[in-house]
């Protein structure tokens, strides 16, 4: 589909535009959608990897860098990740974090990880998660001054750090 | 089971439920194998690796009742790969592709996991009506079936990592499937639906076509995946449809109430179409199916042999020409595509 605006590029972006109350949609190309104020909008889930590049061009830091960091398991520069609007592989997270962290923001609105956690590879950090709970509870019944209740939680995280050696970090 | 016969098995998801909005909830997880480069960026070899290892797991998944088997999309004519797509079971590019992937279909295709599309693994739970949760849970079962076999790519603060990045936390897009014709007619449609896009999540027609309002169904989901847990992006979509729902059914009573003789004009010309039209093309069929559904939601028609969701696919290109086992032109598709309608909807 061409962009409705200049009727020239290939629209990559799906735009919700409000006005008056009432919404219209608007398909626009890159250059198109850089030129727009607009915000109220939702992806094409088609044109995701399009609209990921706008995402990147918006604010190319790696365009500006001399000389390039590759993924040592995969091979990608940020560039080029940012060209086909993929990731390499799951090295390239912890490779380009700091590249990666605005546009995360930027697209879930900032925020780590809470969700799910795999039950045999992620066996500490559930017992990690589990004492962090643990210790804001026993912080709020402390302050509450419900010390026998906060004894009991004290005695959980007790439990919980001999039988895994403490706050051990994750691999 | 038989390819052709998994292949034209009825779909959960298509089956009639008391919901009169939404037709279908489906929960879709993405997940990777820690030790390979995510699909796109796979060797043929690499590729047929991954496929190897994971199809070996998912049909391992038997002792569980899951009984999923794994079609190759390789082994597919492209009619076949369409008739998967029509019925909501892989995405367009995972049959537009090329290479070693494919698909894991539970009898009933509640479950279809799709393997080296985006992500390496795609595990979808598709059921008819609002059951969100009880999706969710289904795929949950699975992903810790499968998770007990396979190294997949996490890291505690990104979760799990995904080959695009609109995807990585929890990997979860939820979605629900909703039949808003009363919200069209009275033209309020984009007014409710664009509040929802600004509530984070994201709306597209029947088979993703922009966002057409294609048989007035229209596809509702999330678009944040990671700093909110699985329990809060399905309770956040599950209120919003909440609304859309309430929308729509205050919608449809305003119509009954303010131009009754309209509506009953407008699904009865559609049920006498539908069951005396000789000709009937893809667009036609889907606009008029869903004007006789409104009808039969509201107590204005007599109900159908088949029903909506099921008409709606079986009337498709790929299942249409799949079903009758033969190849068609457009037009020999419209005829036969009317005569189908005619004897199931008597």
């Amino acid at each position: 589909m061409l962009c409705q605006h200049c009727k020239q590029q290939e629209a990559i972006m799906q735009l919700f535009i409000t006005e008056n109350g009432n919404t219209r949609e608007v398909y626009l190309c890159q250059s198109c959608a850089k030129k727009t104020q607009e915000v109220s909008f939702v992806f094409h889930p088609a044109i995701v990897p399009e609209f990921l590049q706008a995402l990147f061009g918006f604010n190319s830091t790696a365009k500006d860098q001399p000389t390039e960091t590759a993924c040592p398991k995969c091979g990608l520069s940020f560039s080029q990740i940012t060209q086909v609007g993929k990731l390499g592989c799951s090295t390239c997270y912890e490779t380009f974090e700091t590249q990666l962290e605005p546009l995360l923001r930027r697209v879930h609105g900032g925020g780590q990880n809470v969700g799910k956690i795999p039950a045999r590879r992620g066996a500490t950090l559930i017992k990690r998660m589990e004492q962090r709970k643990l210790k804001e509870t026993l912080q709020a019944l402390i302050q509450q001054e419900a010390f026998e209740e906060a004894a009991v939680v004290r005695d959980q995280i007790r439990k919980i750090e001999q039988s895994a050696g403490g706050e051990k970090s994750d691999s | 089971m038989i390819r052709k016969e998994l292949l034209l098995q009825h779909s959960a998801w298509m089956s009639e439920t008391d919901s009169p909005v939404v037709i279908s909830s489906r929960v879709r997880l993405a997940r990777n194998l820690e030790d390979f480069p995510f699909p796109h960026g796979l060797s043929q070899e690499g590729a047929a690796q991954v496929e190897k290892t994971v199809a070996q797991v998912l049909t391992d998944t038997e002792g569980e009742n899951k009984e999923l088997s794994y079609i190759p999309l390789t082994e597919l004519n492209s009619i076949e790969q369409q008739v998967l797509i029509e019925k909501h079971l892989i995405s367009p590019s995972l049959g537009g592709s090329t290479g070693a992937r494919g698909v894991a279909l539970a009898p009933d295709h509640r479950y279809a996991v799709m393997v080296n599309e985006e992500d390496h693994l795609r595990v979808q739970v598709l059921l008819p009506g609002n059951q969100l949760l009880e999706s969710h849970r289904l795929a949950t079962e699975l992903d810790d079936l499968l998770e007990a076999k396979l190294d997949f790519a996490y890291r505690e603060s990104q979760g799990y990592l995904t080959a695009c990045p609109t995807n990585v936390g929890t990997g979860l897009r939820a979605s629900v499937m909703v039949h808003l014709p009363g919200l069209v007619i009275t033209k309020q449609v984009q007014q409710v639906l664009g509040a929802v896009t600004r509530l984070g999540l994201a709306v597209r027609g029947l088979y993703g076509e922009g966002s057409q309002a294609f048989g007035h169904i229209f596809q509702v989901s999330n678009q944040i995946t990671l700093g909110k847990s699985e329990e809060d992006i399905l309770t956040h979509l599950d209120a919003v449809t909440r609304q859309i729902v309430e929308h729509e059914l205050q919608a449809r009573e305003l119509l009954r109430q303010q131009t009754p003789i309209h509506l009953e004009d407008k699904v009865w010309r559609a049920r006498g179409t539908l069951q005396n039209a000789r000709l009937l093309s893809s667009e036609d069929a889907i606009h008029l199916l869903s004007h006789d559904r409104l009808g039969t939601d509201m107590g204005l028609l007599p109900k159908t042999k088949d029903c909506f969701a099921t008409l709606i696919v079986d009337t498709r290109p790929g299942c249409l020409q799949y079903i009758l086992d033969r190849e068609l032109d457009p037009s020999q598709r419209d005829e036969e595509r009317a005569r189908l309608i005619r004897e199931r909807i008597a």
